[in-house]
């Protein structure tokens, strides 16, 4: 077989085994050979020490405490070696030393950090304080000092051991404002990189540490272009997550990336991903929307050939409801051999009582889309021999669920109405409504006008079914 | 269609009643199946689906329209011959600038500019005012070509932000292509300000890059980088560091086609201390070949050449070259288990006042194997032996047992072994570290505990003293039930100085904390708008016992109770943390602090967003209290404009303490674009 070599693309081939063997030969000669030429001498001095001296910014450190959790501090260490020996550090010791004297000591982590020969390392760094340590030291005050005891060991390149400390001293205080307002890391935990998404079921996300209060903006970046800004005010959370829809048509490899560009420049790594591209479903007379099936499907393709119009029967088999629908442009694509609803809405008026022995929820109007459905109506409680009736209470864009209705409904302006002398005022009601049991609850207020001072709060609470409300 | 099953309704038809108010008001009448509160529909009938909809629509629409746009842009840039240069127009205000859009075409950017006014009581009874421009932009300008430069991109950023202090950061990166060269140029300046008068005082981190590169897809990169990053502290005692670094590097790799790869790679390092007038000068030469001579083994060479040589200012130059020879094998015996061996030898040449060589030999074997289906061990040893710095040897053991079948530890265990040996000039040091780590799991996850050991022993044998400290971790957490959890953590510290002989220190450090946790959920709520409530009781003891040299004792123990407390309402939301905790120390003091901590958000206050944060901190000798408010008008999704207001005192009783009050007012807008 002839040896080549790639160069670029292209490939070479050189002409003869010859050619590959002597330069196998002359690099062989290249290695070991130097070492016969070198003098050994009995004379030993002891030789240069790598030294290295850390620093730290900013010269002025505030955290501030959140509960008994971890308090994590940005701030930027810089290594420099001044003996022009590199040094590789493999060991860090890291002590807390608390106001009053107490000291928490970590466990010695292993780490990896090399030094090239006489110059500085810059290290983003975030120290994390541990949650004791905070809960001793502010313990009784609103503001405590910790000293951050680092001590770093490792071997310089002649092998000789190498400790290099630094004491950083952190203020530590109960108010976030307080507290030096940074950036820290950029990490986007969503997709992963290599990862195979699909576009219709995955969210870019990204987590942005940072310290203090203030304003974080930035903007995503797709295929390296900006795609979508962001803008966060920040009050102490440590910890960030911004996240954001991928565009619907994206297929094939992309990357993405998150730029923070206020009150720094930080982007995060880049991501590669592969989007998988949903193709349309073509004609099909059954598709899944959301929550619902639709059947019995008549449609025709729109004049753009990626969406579709036309009816059908909405069924959604927990509360039996089989709603005749008409649907214009929906993207309905081929989700594994099922046809599925990725975009678009349907919105129907329904007008379709559901009754379970005196409670009777009427659904008025209907929305469909991929992402949920809710409904406009009302709830009535007939009266019966155990109960007071009351109704019709009205709710709007209540989301359902996969049992079927669950919603808690806060009025922003109370629902009155009357009886005889009293008045009553519901500001808040609870309804239940699955296939094998219902469940409703009113809260509010009764009055009588002709007793202003007279007051009583209204609490009704019915159930049918196993389940308690 | 829906049924209703009238044998289910019977079966189920139990009513639960719960009629306070109403079953004593109407109970002579409860009997009457006519009993109806007849309630009116809304006045005002608010959001339902349909105008959801219609807001989902618009919203698409708009998303539509800007990705149609930025396809125009992306596809105008993608044509290859010069498109002709159309008038770019640049958005809302800063159409005022579009004569620079020949310079900079603008492709994205972001600008928030606001006044801000500082009231700060330095504890006296007079404020200081300051008013100052607060905010900052962002602006990345598109490819474009500028004479004999190519793909021409630039990103400007500036923010000034007052707050505690003035912190202003600037950055610029300019990107081109030229001659088949990469230029990249980015420099980044960050400073910090802070106290007034003489107090005042600055810290300064100016960063500059430039960096040429030619590359060959695959192939060569030659690259020259210059790299300066001066550090200046300005204040009563100022300090500067000022350091220049010019890398010259190429980096050549030739694959063959069985597989045999030669990596080529020089790197010439210049390092000036300006602030010290020194420079390093560092030269360096890699060769190296892999060959895979089998499927599963493979022989690695390599040369190194380092040239190193210090010139300070006040002393006289020294020089180093040191040349490395490595011969590496690494051969798997199953997917499971592999054998690395590498083994290199050094010669160094120091140039100083006294020219001295010696030379190094190192030796590494490492052994990785799967012992049984759940136990796994990693072994190395390496071996330095310097003819300066005599011997230095360093074992180190990895073992990982999985044991989450034994019903007695269901979890796993992690053994890391490390020591190490060092030898020179009769002096001989030992440095041994050795930690386990169980982490176990019982009753389906409910109980959680993780167990850590942590030895350290360094060893002088010269002087014949050794340190030792022990660290042991033991926490444990039980969950009760979804919503109650308790824990435990324990922490022994133990250190000690000594010889054989004597000690000449030690001391013991326990730390103990004790965590319960209740979410009441909803039982606890005594308004509409809330939503749960969570109990967090914290007691953290540590003693801290010094017996060499001087015996004595420290106890402090910390009590906490928190609680949170979480609401919604229709349009806004809110929390409430209280916090009150009591510290006891050896000395008979006791502390106690008191926290309140509010976080309230409207979404629609008056046509806009509104955000409120109180944090108070109450202690007998002083407080710590900040409050921001917000207010948020969003025009639409690329421009807000934003009031806030902010408070931030410290008051201390203590002798000699003054009491500080900052208040900060700012309005300002932000545009995207």
């Amino acid at each position: 077989m002839l040896p080549a070599y790639n160069k670029g693309e292209k490939i070479i081939t050189i002409k003869s085994n010859k050619t590959f063997h002597h330069l196998i030969s002359l690099l062989f000669l290249l290695i070991f050979g130097l070492s016969s030429i070198t003098a050994f001498s009995q004379q030993v001095e002891q030789q240069q020490k790598a030294q290295v001296a850390i620093s730290y910014l900013p010269q002025s450190l505030v955290a501030a405490s959140r509960g008994n959790m971890n308090v994590p501090v940005e701030t930027e260490l810089i290594f420099r070696e001044t003996a022009g020996v590199s040094v590789r550090l493999d060991q860090l010791k890291r002590s807390f030393v608390i106001s009053g004297g107490a000291t928490i000591d970590d466990p010695v982590s292993f780490i990896n950090i090399l030094l090239d020969a006489g110059i500085e390392t810059h290290q983003d760094t975030t120290l994390v304080i541990p949650a004791n340590a905070v809960t001793l030291c502010l313990g009784g005050a609103t503001t405590c000092n910790i000293t951050v005891s680092l001590i770093y060991t490792g071997v310089d390149a002649q092998g000789n051991s190498i400790t290099a400390s630094l004491n950083v001293p952190v203020q530590i205080t109960k108010s976030a404002a307080a507290e030096t307002f940074a950036v820290g890391n950029v990490v986007i935990i969503s997709p992963t990189s290599g990862q195979r998404i699909d576009v219709l079921k995955t969210r870019a996300a990204a987590k942005i540490s940072v310290t203090g209060v203030g304003s974080v903006a930035g903007q995503w970046l797709l295929n390296g272009k900006p795609y979508k800004s962001f803008t966060k005010d920040v009050f102490g959370e440590g910890e960030i997550t911004v996240e954001r829809n991928l565009p619907t048509g994206l297929s094939g490899k992309n990357t993405l990336q998150l730029r923070v560009t206020q009150p720094v420049v930080k982007e995060s790594k880049i991501i590669s991903f592969n989007a998988v591209a949903a193709k349309p479903a073509g004609d099909v007379t059954w598709f899944r929307a959301g929550l619902f099936e639709v059947t019995r499907v008549s449609s025709k393709s729109d004049e753009n050939g990626q969406t579709r119009s036309g009816e059908g029967i909405a069924v959604f088999i927990p509360l039996g409801l089989e709603i005749p629908v008409k649907f214009v442009a929906l993207t309905i694509v081929d989700n594994n051999g099922s046809a599925e609803m990725s975009d678009g809405r349907i919105v129907a008026d329904v007008n379709r009582m559901l009754e379970r022995g005196t409670l009777k929820v009427l659904i008025s109007q209907l929305l469909i889309t991929a992402d949920g459905s809710w409904i406009d109506g009302s709830v009535t409680l007939e009266s019966s021999g155990m109960t007071p009736g009351i109704g019709p209470l009205f709710f709007y864009t209540l989301p359902l669920n996969e049992k079927g209705i669950d919603g808690e409904i806060t009025l922003e302006k109370p629902q009155t109405g009357r009886r005889g002398d009293y008045e009553a005022a519901v500001d808040r009601f609870e309804i239940r409504f699955h296939a094998a049991d219902a469940a409703f609850k009113v809260g509010g207020m009764m009055t009588k006008p002709s007793q202003p001072d007279w007051k009583m709060p209204l609490i009704i609470s019915v159930s049918f079914g196993n389940e308690k409300p | 269609m829906f049924k209703v099953n009238c044998n289910m309704i019977l079966k189920f038809a139990a009513v639960c009643v719960c009629v306070l108010a109403v079953v004593c008001l109407f109970s002579p009448v409860l009997q009457s199946e006519e009993l109806m509160i007849q309630m009116e529909a809304s006045e005002s009938p608010p959001k339902g689906v349909k105008q959801m909809a219609e807001e989902m629509k618009k919203a698409e629409e708009q998303k539509k329209e800007e990705e149609e746009q930025a396809a125009r842009q992306a596809a105008a840039l993608k044509k290859e011959e010069k498109p002709k240069r159309e008038k770019v127009k640049y958005p809302g205000v800063f159409n005022v600038l579009s004569p620079l859009a020949p310079i900079f075409p603008l492709k994205s950017g972001n600008i928030k500019g606001s006044f801000m006014n500082l009231a700060n009581n330095g504890g006296g009874s007079n404020y200081t005012f300051r008013r100052n421009f607060s905010g900052g932009f962002f602006l990345e300008s598109n490819e474009q070509d500028l004479w004999k430069l190519e793909k021409v991109t630039g990103k400007i950023q500036y923010n000034r932000q007052l707050r505690n202090s003035l912190n202003v950061n600037s950055m610029t990166e300019w990107a081109a292509k030229a001659f088949g060269l990469d230029f990249k140029y980015n420099r980044t300046v960050g400073r910090t300000g802070s106290g007034a008068g003489a107090s005042a005082s600055q810290n300064v981190t100016d960063t500059r890059k430039f960096s040429a590169e030619y590359k060959i897809e695959k192939g060569l990169t030659l690259s020259y980088n210059i790299d300066q990053i001066i550090s200046r502290a300005i204040s009563a005692s100022p300090t500067k560091t000022n350091n220049k670094k010019q890398t010259w590097s190429l980096v050549m790799p030739l694959t063959f086609r069985e597989g045999t790869k030669l990596t080529l790679t020089h790197a010439n390092t210049g390092n000036w201390n300006i602030t010290g007038n020194s420079v390093t000068k560092v030269l360096q030469t890699d060769a190296k070949l892999d060959v895979p001579l089998k499927e599963n083994f493979e022989l690695n060479l390599a040369y190194q050449f380092l040239g190193n040589r210090n010139i300070p200012q006040s002393s006289a130059a020294t020089s180093n070259r040191k040349s490395t020879r490595s011969i590496g094998m690494s051969y798997k015996f199953s997917e499971e288990s592999k054998l690395t061996y590498l083994y290199n030898f050094s010669s160094s040449r120091n140039f100083s006042t006294v020219f001295t060589n010696f030379n190094t030999t190192n030796r590494a074997l490492q052994f990785e194997r799967a012992l049984s289906k759940t136990a796994k061990m990693k072994l190395g040893n390496t071996t330095t032996f310097d003819q300066s710095a005599g011997k230095t040897a360093v074992r180190t053991g990895s073992f990982s047992y999985d044991h989450k079948d034994f019903d007695a530890l269901p979890g796993s265990t992690s053994i890391d072994i490390r020591k190490q040996f060092t030898s020179s000039a009769g002096n001989s040091n030992t440095n041994y570290t050795m930690s386990v780590n169980t982490p176990l799991s019982y009753i389906g996850g409910r109980l959680t505990t993780n167990l850590q050991n942590v030895l350290t022993v360094q060893n002088n044998l010269a002087s014949s003293q050794r340190t030792r400290s022990v660290n042991q971790t033991l926490a444990a957490d039980y969950k009760f039930t979804d919503k109650f959890s308790i824990g435990t953590s324990l922490n022994r510290v133990k250190s000690g100085t000594f010889t054989p002989a004597t000690y000449s220190a030690r001391s013991v450090n326990h730390i103990r904390t004790d965590k319960a946790t209740y979410d009441f959920g909803k039982r606890l709520n005594f308004t509409k708008s809330m939503e749960g409530v969570k109990y967090n009781f914290t007691i953290t003891r540590n003693s801290m016992r010094n017996e060499i040299p001087t015996p004595s004792v420290t106890l402090t123990r910390v009590r906490k109770h928190s609680m949170n407390f979480s609401f919604k309402g229709s349009a806004w939301k809110g929390k409430y943390d209280w916090e009150r905790s009591l510290s006891l120390s050896s000395a008979g003091q006791k502390q106690r602090v008191l926290q309140h901590k509010f976080d309230l958000s409207f979404e629609d206050f008056l046509g806009c967003q509104f955000t409120a944060n109180y944090t108070g901190a109450f202690q007998r000798d002083g407080s710590q209290v900040s409050t921001i408010l917000k207010l948020t008008e969003k025009v639409n999704d690329k421009k807000s404009y934003f009031l806030s207001w902010e408070t931030l005192r410290n008051k201390s009783r203590a002798a000699g303490a003054t009491k500080t009050r900052n208040r900060y007012f700012e309005l300002g807008v932000e545009i995207t674009f």
